[in-house]
């Protein structure tokens, strides 16, 4: 899938604050976004979903872009704070799961948002891209 | 100076900014001390106080201030050189360094090996103060709430809670709600 797709849904849906930690998967959506938006590269991707929700807070509509990997760094995070709270913000995360690295995070993480899906009927949608965005 | 006397004069000394108060015992003290609808009560995530600061202040002109310990900064230390990058300038980052964790039961953190202040100026952040006393945060308060930041000020405190303190009584909606009324 092209990346211009995703940004043009982004922006009909009416998103215009962005941050994330970086994924190759990723890249030319972070491209576009970067030289279109406002996109804050994150140090952490629990940093990058404390960001958004902050700018949520301020009135801001926010996504946040990063690898599955990152997704089991934060969802003590997204537990804690967003679902908590109930303080929306948008994931796009890529679904790797072919290198040895990705393997078990790639078969467990549409799971684990199933898991949570009780706590947030949005979490139940998910939209799957299995593979690296085209310019 | 107990971490609850320097909460009282901090939170004493500000109008309508907006302030992100840490999880457990500053969340607790913040609470006891000035309650007001623009207290962020951050109830559990520790160490993203900051992060929700820089998230906040990057898309309002209010003045944000972020309250937490070391151990919170510490557990995210990353967030300096962000804050640093952002140029943010209405945004005051305070660390209550009492060198342990508080709210877990004392048990000590490293922010004596860490000189948390020189981090911070080089990590970008603008004014950087070390304060010690009541009067130093009355005085340090007064020049970083005027000025431009991003702002750092290290408060050392004694390692002491308040006996039987309770929780913040309020739900995260209710806290979410008037929160997001006060920044308009």
């Amino acid at each position: 899938m092209r990346a211009s797709i995703i940004y043009q849904g982004l922006k009909e849906a009416g998103f215009n604050f962005y941050t994330g930690v970086p994924c190759s998967w990723l890249a030319p959506l972070i491209d576009i976004l970067s030289k279109n938006e406002t996109y804050i590269p994150a140090v952490n991707e629990s940093v990058a979903v404390g960001i958004a929700t902050g700018a949520v807070l301020a009135g801001k509509k926010a996504c946040v872009l990063m690898q599955n990997s990152g997704l089991a760094c934060c969802i003590g995070t997204l537990a804690s704070l967003n679902l908590t709270y109930k303080i929306p913000i948008l994931l796009i995360i890529s679904l790797r799961k072919g290198e040895p690295e990705h393997t078990i995070m790639g078969k467990k993480t549409l799971g684990l948002l199933t898991l949570f899906g009780d706590e947030w009927p949005l979490l139940k949608e998910a939209v799957v891209i299995e593979e690296a965005l085209e310019a | 100076m107990k971490r609850y006397e320097a909460i009282k004069v901090i939170l004493g000394s500000l109008k309508d900014e907006l302030v992100i108060c840490s999880t457990g015992m500053i969340c607790k003290e913040a609470f006891l001390s000035r309650d007001r609808p623009q207290n962020f009560y951050m109830l559990g995530s520790m160490g993203l106080a900051s992060s929700i600061g820089l998230g906040l202040a990057l898309n309002t002109k209010k003045k944000v201030i972020v309250l937490e310990g070391d151990g919170a900064l510490l557990m995210n230390l990353g967030i300096l050189p962000q804050v640093g990058d952002s140029s943010l300038k209405n945004l005051l980052h305070i660390i209550l360094d009492n060198g342990i964790y508080g709210s877990t039961g004392g048990q000590p953190t490293i922010s004596k090996e860490a000189v948390l202040g020189n981090i911070a100026i080089k990590a970008g952040y603008s004014k950087v103060r070390l304060v010690a006393t009541l009067r130093g945060i009355e005085e340090a308060m007064k020049t970083l709430l005027k000025g431009e930041g991003p702002s750092f000020m290290q408060v050392k405190v004694e390692p002491d809670n308040i006996e039987g303190i309770g929780r913040v009584t309020l739900s995260p909606e209710e806290i979410r709600e008037r929160f997001i009324k006060c920044i308009g």
